[in-house]
């Protein structure tokens, strides 16, 4: 018996209802993102999505084919909270190969206001990322460690919306870092492959006027100068009409407006410019990390359309003479290097895992952190508070010359450094912009093609860090004109610890030659040992590779030959245990994978005794304002 | 029983005779002789980039002396003595090297423990320098054991007074390490094995009272955690005395292995221990089960892989046991017949996974000889004979030695011929040059000449050179690594580059193809009298040459003259026969049909032909 087409009529209604009304999975409801900011510096219309998000794994790889995209219902859903590194606590080698998994928020706009975009805004999703709203794709974004943001078009002000992001971390060999594989056969790689929305989100609305990367870059002559503040704001409008703009700027109180007012027509954008002196200036220093307070609006008449906040300090970051200097005087840093990654949550680390990072490098007198990857726009603000300088690297890391002679792996390490560059360079912790980590010793075309882009894109960026590059130190390699192009040459220094090619570095008693000849190969570029240190899992004898005994001591001697060398620029040790790939044991005879534990800190953060060793050298050592003789 | 042992004597005797000589092996030079003062042999030292040294005893004045020869690809220099000053005999000389010439070499003289340093980028030694000097009530220096890492640090471990003690060359010189390496100083030690690693770590083994214990060095050190390597029990069978221990140690020091023979019921067996950390791991047993095996020797190359020569009591057979990856053997197997003589089988492995184990045994005449067996990473390869009869028979019992390099050559040294006829020897194990294969020209072209060109071979033993055949006839030898042949002749040739070697080796890389067409194809059309709107009586044949001779019509259009136009599709086999062109002409004339063929090469032959069109 057919049914009477009203009650045909009504169950479609009903059916519509529920689809619209979207409800999420149990506990999980579409909500209302709160102007809660997570990070004070940027936009100032922004709204948290971070928080309860659904989940949806996808193993097979089939969700596009199906088209999760577009499902409304919650069924096969789970709740979980962003940030989330999905394979977080899965030691396998799937997890570290990668897999895709589909995450989704369902939210009401935060403003029912007619006329406005709205972008949302991703601080780090690992590696590729599609982004679907109400069931359309918005755009794809490659690349693990960046922020980056998404126009959404057609988001209903008056409804839930649902927003959809296929991540992806299966690796390939053209990604940064590329897909490796050891020699035992398992996926390789040298930190572990967490995949996932890995940082915040945030909604961003747009009223007609939207800020690109605005610069606002303290220029400090000499210690005892005035400093001149300059100002690059390039300003978009996303509205229908022309509009008169001008762009007012604080710092630290002191107010300017950059420019006269200029009309911006639809879809372009003007880049506003200004100076402003600071006659007697607080120096931005790790023992006084003091920020000035910098506010820049983009008005139409008197009405704001556009505010971005941050925090900058003012410090100078040279190389002269072979040496890093900050504040126009020599510096010998002392750091250590870490990973993201915290137990429970690995790469998505929440901002109280690393704000005890930065305790335990402050705890061992350490000033430095550096890693192979941007840091977290958390950890940037984080050091800019606490004094603490930033190495900055874009993930070329080891990546043979076949592969980085490829047009298309270079593009994308150059996209990286040119975005890296536009989201750090207003923070005065961030005191380098690195090309990468043990490329080829000998470098061919491919590289040496990658450093002279590199330098060349970096320092039109940003002309006021030193650039640099970490290389293998091997003796073997023999000084190399490729490097010319760099200020600041970081050295990773396993004298000691691995045989190195031939068994080439294997002899601690070498290191002190070793460094001497590279000093006499690189004479006026600063040098930084980047890493130095030994696995150690255990206590025991001081002989046995691995025990805690054998990493002091070995830590007790690099740092004691450093000291011996006072045309070194710092050193950076290794802080903290991390997750690194299935079998590794990184010349530890009973490591225990995936676990890296050259760190002085364990895991969970708890100090080894080379922590004390560390802190020891670390403490004793001048690290700033050293005389200019060395 | 004898009766087997016999037969399989003979049998092996058979097989070293009828297997012809590996070519990679060369019958020994003469190091020093012949001349009856030629003692006893100290060692041989290959450095991983391959500089070699022979040392040894040699009697000069009135005295024994010590006399070290360089070995430049493998071949001996003019020898030189090192014990220089020193009037009375010197004895025990032994030799390590590292590399860019680094070696050290330790003799004893006078009951003292003399050494000599050749320094990087030096072909000088230094003048003799005491290590440990012996006090006119002590007892003298015995049975020194020497090794240089690869970063240059090297320990050379004793006997004196029934103790052991370590000394230390690093850059500032020699240390005497205070403690004595054994475990109690009432106890006779001896039999003491040491290596150095990359590291400067050095790992020591010794025998003492019936035990065998292991022991790190680190630096001015000793470790505190000393092990014992034999087991109270193996395979069931409850153990007695150990010895001979013989070890060496990976690159990274974490990793070492120690071979020992050991008394159990039933016989003596042989088996290795894995040192990892500061713990051995249990025994594994390298000899193919057999009881009554005698003191093993082991070689091991920085990455963790080794090969051992383990002798059998009694019989004089010889096990080869491989050690294939850092922690996993290979069945240990026969390698050696039987023998009346004591096989003194020695080992090396080079970083390549590659060595040789060398021992004595008799020739079908009776006569001692030396032979070797080549690891190549898989299996033993053919016995094959290294001495040279002619020179008389070998003493082993004035030592043999081998050592390898890190690119797989070997070099074996020995004391060969009796009376004013003894001689010191070093025979070699020289790798054959790599096969290379020239560039690819897969394609049909016009040219004729032709750049070939391939990847150099690089071979610390002498420059390559490279003999270029076109199609089985000599080209050119050059040590280039490109060469242009020129006027070839239209067809499909081949080309081959041969490797040879300083020592007359060739490798002979896979054939490549040049294809090579500089003719036009040859066309054939035959237009006859035709109808218009009927098919036209035009008939095309176009070939490019017999079989290989031509690269084969690839394409061939057609113009005909009216307007009309056509490609044809050529078959696959490349010629086009006596097709006919079916064209409908709409309008009756004279038209000119024109044909236009190439080649795959990209020769172009055009033909016409006229053709008449009637109502």
């Amino acid at each position: 018996m057919p049914l009477p087409k009203s009650f045909l009529q009504a169950l479609i209604g009903v059916t519509f209802l529920l689809l619209s009304a979207a409800p999420a999975a149990a506990g999980v409801r579409a909500e209302t993102p709160p102007p809660t900011k997570i990070t004070k510096d940027g936009f100032d219309a922004r709204y948290l999505l971070s928080g309860d998000w659904l989940q949806r794994r996808d193993p097979d790889d089939k969700g596009q084919k199906r088209r999760w995209f577009r499902q409304t219902s919650t069924s096969a859903w789970s709740e979980v909270k962003v940030p989330n590194a999905f394979n977080a606590g899965d030691p396998s080698e799937d997890s570290q190969r990668g897999s895709v998994t589909w995450y989704r928020k369902d939210f009401k706009a935060p403003s029912s206001k007619r006329g406005l975009d709205w972008v949302v805004r991703f601080e780090s999703v690992r590696y590729r990322a599609d982004v679907y709203l109400n069931g359309k794709l918005m755009n794809a974004h490659d690349g693990g460690y960046l922020p980056f943001e998404v126009k959404l078009s057609g988001v209903d002000p008056k409804r839930v919306n649902r927003l959809v992001v296929r991540v992806d971390n299966r690796r390939r060999e053209t990604d940064l870092p590329p897909s490796r594989v050891t020699i035992e056969g398992v996926p390789g790689g040298g930190w572990w492959n967490y995949g996932g929305i890995l940082a915040d989100v945030y909604l961003r609305k747009v009223d007609r006027l939207d800020f690109g990367a605005p610069v606002v870059r303290p220029v400090l002559p000499c210690r005892t100068c005035p400093a001149r503040v300059e100002y690059s704001v390039p300003v978009v409008n996303y509205g229908s009409k022309p509009l008169k703009t001008t762009v007012e700027t604080s710092f630290g109180g002191q107010r300017l407006r950059l420019g006269r007012a200029r009309t911006i027509r639809p879809g372009r954008t003007e880049t506003f410019t200004g100076t402003l002196d600071v006659s007697t200036p607080r120096l931005w220093s790790p023992a006084d990390p003091f920020l000035y307070p910098v506010s820049i609006q983009a008005k139409v008449g008197r009405r704001t359309l556009a505010g971005y906040s941050l925090k900058s300090g003012i410090r100078s970051v040279t190389v002269k003479n072979g040496r890093l200097q900050l504040n126009g005087l020599p510096a010998n840093l002392r750091g250590g290097f870490m990973h993201l990654d915290q137990p429970g949550v690995g790469g998505a680390m929440t901002p109280e895992g690393q704000q005890a990072m930065i305790n335990r490098l402050k705890s061992i007198g350490g000033t430095t952190l550096r890693t192979h990857y941007p840091f977290t726009p958390v950890m940037q603000e984080l050091a800019d508070r606490m004094g603490v300088l930033l190495w900055m690297e874009i993930p070329v890391y080891q990546i043979p010359s076949a592969t980085l002679a490829k047009t298309a792996v270079r593009r994308e390490a150059l996209s990286a450094l040119s975005q890296m560059v536009a989201n750090s360079q207003n923070h005065p912790s961030v005191f380098t912009w690195s090309l990468g980590n043990e490329l080829r010793p000998e470098p061919t075309f491919a590289e040496k093609r990658y450093f002279d882009q590199g330098t060349r894109l970096v320092k039109q960026l940003d002309p006021s860090r030193p650039v640099s590059i970490v290389i293998q130190g091997y003796p073997l390699s023999g000084a190399q004109s490729a490097y010319a192009p760099f200020d600041l040459i970081g050295v990773n220094s396993y004298f000691g610890w691995y045989p190195g090619p031939g068994g080439s570095i294997g002899d601690r008693d070498d290191l002190s030659d070793f460094l001497d000849t590279v000093r006499g190969w690189y004479p006026t570029k600063a040098l930084m040992i980047t890493e130095f240190g030994a696995e150690a899992n255990r206590s025991g004898p001081a002989e046995e590779r691995g025990t805690y005994e054998f990493q002091s001591e070995l830590n007790d001697f690099h740092l004691a030959t450093y000291a011996t060398k006072p045309w070194l620029s710092g050193a950076i040790g290794m802080l903290q245990a991390f997750w690194c790939r299935p079998a590794w044991s990184g010349g530890n005879p009973r490591s225990q994978p995936p676990m890296h534990e050259k760190g002085v800190f364990d895991y969970q953060g708890n100090p080894k005794p080379g922590a004390q060793v560390l802190g020891d050298w670390f403490r004793r050592t001048q690290q700033f304002d050293l005389p200019e003789g060395g | 029983m004898r009766a087997i042992r016999l037969f399989l004597s003979s049998v092996f005797c058979l097989l070293l005779v009828a297997v012809p000589a590996d070519a990679e092996y060369f019958p020994g030079e003469t190091v020093d002789g012949p001349s009856p003062d030629i003692g006893a042999l100290g060692g041989v030292a290959l450095s991983r980039d391959s500089d070699g040294h022979v040392i040894y005893v040699k009697r000069e004045a009135g005295a024994n002396h010590v006399f070290v020869s360089f070995l430049a690809a493998g071949s001996p220099r003019q020898p030189r003595r090192l014990d220089t000053g020193q009037l009375t005999s010197s004895s025990q000389p032994r030799i390590s090297s590292a590399s860019k010439g680094r070696a050290v070499a330790v003799w004893v003289n006078g009951g003292s423990l003399w050494a000599s340093v050749r320094p990087n980028g030096s072909s000088d030694w230094s003048a003799p320098e005491a290590v440990y000097s012996v006090t006119p009530t002590g007892d003298d220096v015995k049975n020194p054991s020497l090794s240089m890492g690869v970063s240059g640090a090297a320990h050379v471990a004793f006997e004196v007074g029934g103790d052991l003690r370590v000394a230390r060359l690093s850059r500032a010189g020699w240390n005497l390490i205070d403690e004595p390496l054994d475990i109690e100083r009432a106890r006779t030690a001896n039999d003491v094995d040491i290596r150095t690693s990359a590291d400067g770590t050095a790992l020591a083994a010794w025998s003492e009272a019936g035990h065998v214990y292991a022991r790190r060095v680190l630096r001015t050190r000793l470790s505190q955690v000393p092990q014992e390597v034999g087991v109270p029990a193996l395979d069931g069978r409850a153990a007695g005395a150990a010895d001979s221990p013989s070890v060496d140690i990976e690159d990274d020091s974490s990793y070492a292995w120690v071979t020992v023979r050991q008394d159990f019921d039933g016989g003596s067996r042989v088996f290795a221990r894995r040192l990892v950390g500061s713990e051995l791991e249990p025994p594994v047993p390298i000899d193919t089960g057999t009881f009554g095996v005698a003191a093993p020797k082991l070689d091991m190359s920085g990455r963790g892989r080794g090969l051992a020569a383990v002798p059998i009591g009694g019989t004089n057979a010889v096990i080869g046991a491989p050690l294939n990856a850092d922690n996993e053997w290979d069945p240990p197997q026969l390698i050696g017949g039987e023998s009346d003589l004591p096989p003194a089988a020695v080992s090396t492995l080079a970083e390549n996974g590659r060595g040789t184990i060398a021992w004595q045994t008799r020739d079908p005449a009776g006569a001692p000889q030396l032979v070797a067996r080549h690891w190549n990473a898989r299996r033993f390869e053919h016995p094959i004979t290294i001495s040279d009869p002619a020179l008389g028979p070998v003493d082993a019992g004035a030592g043999i030695d081998a050592a390898a390099d890190s690119f797989g050559n070997a070099v074996i040294a020995y004391v060969q011929g009796s009376g004013s006829a003894r001689r010191v020897m070093v025979a070699v194990f020289d790798r054959a040059p790599r096969a290379v294969g020239g560039s690819n020209f897969d394609d049909w072209t016009r040219k004729r000449s032709f750049k070939l060109d391939w990847s150099r071979i690089d071979d610390p033993w002498g420059d390559i050179q490279y003999r270029v055949e076109v199609d089985g006839l000599p080209l050119t030898t050059t040590s280039r690594t490109s060469v242009i042949a020129r006027d070839l002749p239209d067809g499909a040739h081949s080309y081959a580059i041969y490797a040879i070697d300083s020592r007359g080796q060739t490798s002979e890389g896979p054939d490549r193809a040049l294809f090579v067409d500089g003719t036009a194809p040859t066309v054939e059309i035959v237009a006859r009298r035709s109808r218009m709107r009927r098919p036209a009586n035009i008939v095309l044949s176009a070939f490019d040459g017999e079989a290989i001779a031509g690269s084969g019509v690839k394409s061939v259009s057609i113009r005909y003259g009216d307007g009309g136009r056509q490609s044809l599709t050529v078959p696959r086999i490349g010629l086009v026969d006596e097709a006919k062109l079916g064209y409908r002409y709409r309008r009756p004339g004279r038209y000119t049909v024109r044909v236009e063929v190439r080649d795959v090469a990209g020769n172009r032959r055009v033909a016409s032909a006229r053709v008449v069109v009637s109502r």
